[in-house]
């Protein structure tokens, strides 16, 4: 149990938005400085 | 519910707005200034603008209002939904702002109609889709707003209209897009610093996440679940797998590529803010999302233990943040910025999109199509007057609200998104889209989003959200017409950097 969420739903919400963190501050690092 | 320090916070919140309109006004020397405001937004107010483009007083009643009724399968949302902001800074905006700059682009329209080498057609069908979608949205705004002011101050609806769209129509006509951002920025601030002070308290006087979970799991075992099973077993069980699925393309590309959001992107003063506006505008709209709708799962396990009692309203869901606030919150000067923080939700969406119609209407009918001889004052006085014109008519149809009014505002969303959405993401990456193309599927996603819409609420139920079949429709009449006529010139895709990248050179 998370915050009273059964575990997957928990895991597959928080997944989520990891995941939408991850790919944007990807973005950010490989973005290029127009010349 | 109106007192002395509610007024006095109300009456302090207009003069800002006035004060930044006015300070605005003396920015305006051209058109550019005024519909663009001057290319010259900094990556804060830039940001913000996007975020509160999109957030409006739905964002408050709507969202916790939906967390009540649906519980957990509809978090989705709160995903979704700050991901527009991203997707249009990523996908839209990188490109369309370097090209802006570059072209001397005022409008979107401005891009569609260099690239599909379409000054007209194209041209006159995409602002006359847009000025009608948006008004229909701008109606759903005042009736939002007069909401909120009937509530507080228990005036007649017609006096609150009236109030709110003198004053916004105000600084939206002396300060254009530099009075827009600014106000957008202070009454964001507003918002997002308010829904932080007040949600938490809320949720800890219903006990806490972990037993409101466990609350919400009582009622419904799938209240806590990711998603509801599919076929719907009720009418609240609606978010299942499919339906998730086009609701996500619904919010994320629709709102994205929405007039009233899209045409931000041209402003931005430097490229280099969007290497991290993506990722502030998604973070900072994600938490105010989120706590609005942990709001409304606060309320809703208040009201199964008995705390609570919503109105007797059909749309009773929609009192949730409101009843929350005023269950954990009964001191005067909380309701005081509760109601700055509703109006600042709701005003700072329907300034942009009062701006937008007016641009669409002055610079792509008027200028581009009607007069091209027309003199830049002329165009300039003309936006104003379309803005005086378009809040004046939203504001009459508000007072008497059409039946349908939520069914409108979702139509309206489903049309931005089978309209504008193909012939952007087409004209943007793929350079074999040509101009017959991008007319056919802008017609077709029109036409189909109205049909389909209609099919799903008066003839039977669909089982994805009926924005979804327009979009698959207009992306495929986009191509099947693409291939079939005439390419555009080389010289157009080149000037548009059409192709498969977001980032050239």
């Amino acid at each position: 149990m998370l915050f009273g969420l059964p575990f997957h739903t928990g895991l597959i919400v928080s997944g989520a938005v990891a995941l939408v963190i991850v790919v944007l501050t990807l973005w950010g690092l490989r973005f290029k400085e127009a010349p | 519910m109106a007192d002395i320090v509610t007024l006095a916070l109300i009456g302090l919140y207009f003069v800002v707005l006035i004060g930044i309109g006015s300070w605005a006004s003396k920015k305006i020397h051209n058109t550019e200034d005024y519909i663009l405001a001057g290319r010259s937004l900094g990556f804060w107010v830039f940001t913000i603008l996007i975020v509160c483009s999109i957030c409006s007083g739905m964002t408050l009643l709507g969202v916790s209002g939906f967390g009540y009724n649906s519980g957990w399968p509809g978090i989705w949302e709160q995903i979704f939904v700050p991901l527009a902001a991203a997707f249009c800074i990523i996908v839209f905006g990188v490109k369309l702002n370097a090209v802006g700059k570059e072209r001397g682009y005022l409008t979107v329209q401005d891009y569609l109609a260099e690239r599909f080498e379409s000054p007209r057609a194209l041209r006159g069908l995409s602002a006359i889709a847009g000025i009608v979608v948006s008004l229909i949205y701008l109606v759903g705004q005042y009736a939002a707003i007069s909401i909120v002011l009937v509530w507080l101050f228990g005036i007649p609806h017609w006096q609150a209209l009236l109030i709110s769209g003198i004053i916004i129509t105000a600084y939206t006509v002396v300060g254009g897009l530099y009075a827009v951002s600014w106000t957008t920025l202070f009454q964001g601030g507003i918002l997002i610093l308010g829904v932080i002070l007040m949600a938490p308290p809320v949720i800890a006087s219903a006990g806490g996440l972990a037993h409101i979970d466990t609350v919400l799991a009582g009622i419904d075992p799938n209240f806590v679940e990711p998603w509801y099973p599919s076929p719907p077993y009720a009418s609240y069980a609606y978010a299942t797998p499919e339906f998730l699925v086009s609701f996500g393309i619904l919010l994320m590309v629709g709102l994205a590529c929405a007039p009233h959001v899209v045409n931000n992107v041209l402003a931005a003063k430097e490229a280099r803010y969007f290497r991290w506006a993506p990722l502030v505008a998604f973070a900072i709209y994600a938490v105010v999302m989120f706590l609005v709708k942990f709001t409304g799962f606060a309320v809703r396990s208040l009201v199964e233990e008995g705390t609570l009692v919503l109105p007797g309203a059909v749309n009773a869901q929609d009192y949730a943040f409101i009843v929350g606030v005023e269950h954990a919150m009964p001191n005067v000067a909380f309701w005081a910025l509760f109601a700055v923080i509703v109006l600042a939700a709701v005003m700072s969406t329907t300034d942009r999109l009062m701006l937008t119609v007016g641009t669409m209407f002055a610079w792509d009918v008027y200028k581009n199509i009607l007069r091209p001889s027309a003199s830049d004052d002329e165009v300039l006085l003309v936006s104003k007057v379309a803005v005086v014109l378009g809040a004046g008519g939203t504001l009459l149809l508000a007072v008497n609200p059409p039946p349908m009014l939520a069914w409108l505002i979702w139509m309206g969303i489903g049309v931005m998104l089978a309209t504008f959405a193909v012939p952007l993401l087409a004209g943007l990456y793929w350079r074999g889209a040509t101009g017959d193309g991008a007319i056919a599927s802008m017609a077709t996603g029109l036409v189909a989003a109205a049909a389909f819409g209609y099919w799903h609420q008066f003839v039977s139920p669909l089982p994805m959200h009926f924005s979804f079949f327009a979009l698959l429709l207009s992306a495929l009449v986009m191509v099947v017409v693409s291939l079939l006529s005439a390419r555009n010139s080389p010289a157009a895709l080149d000037n548009t950097r059409t192709g498969w990248f977001i980032q050239s050179g």
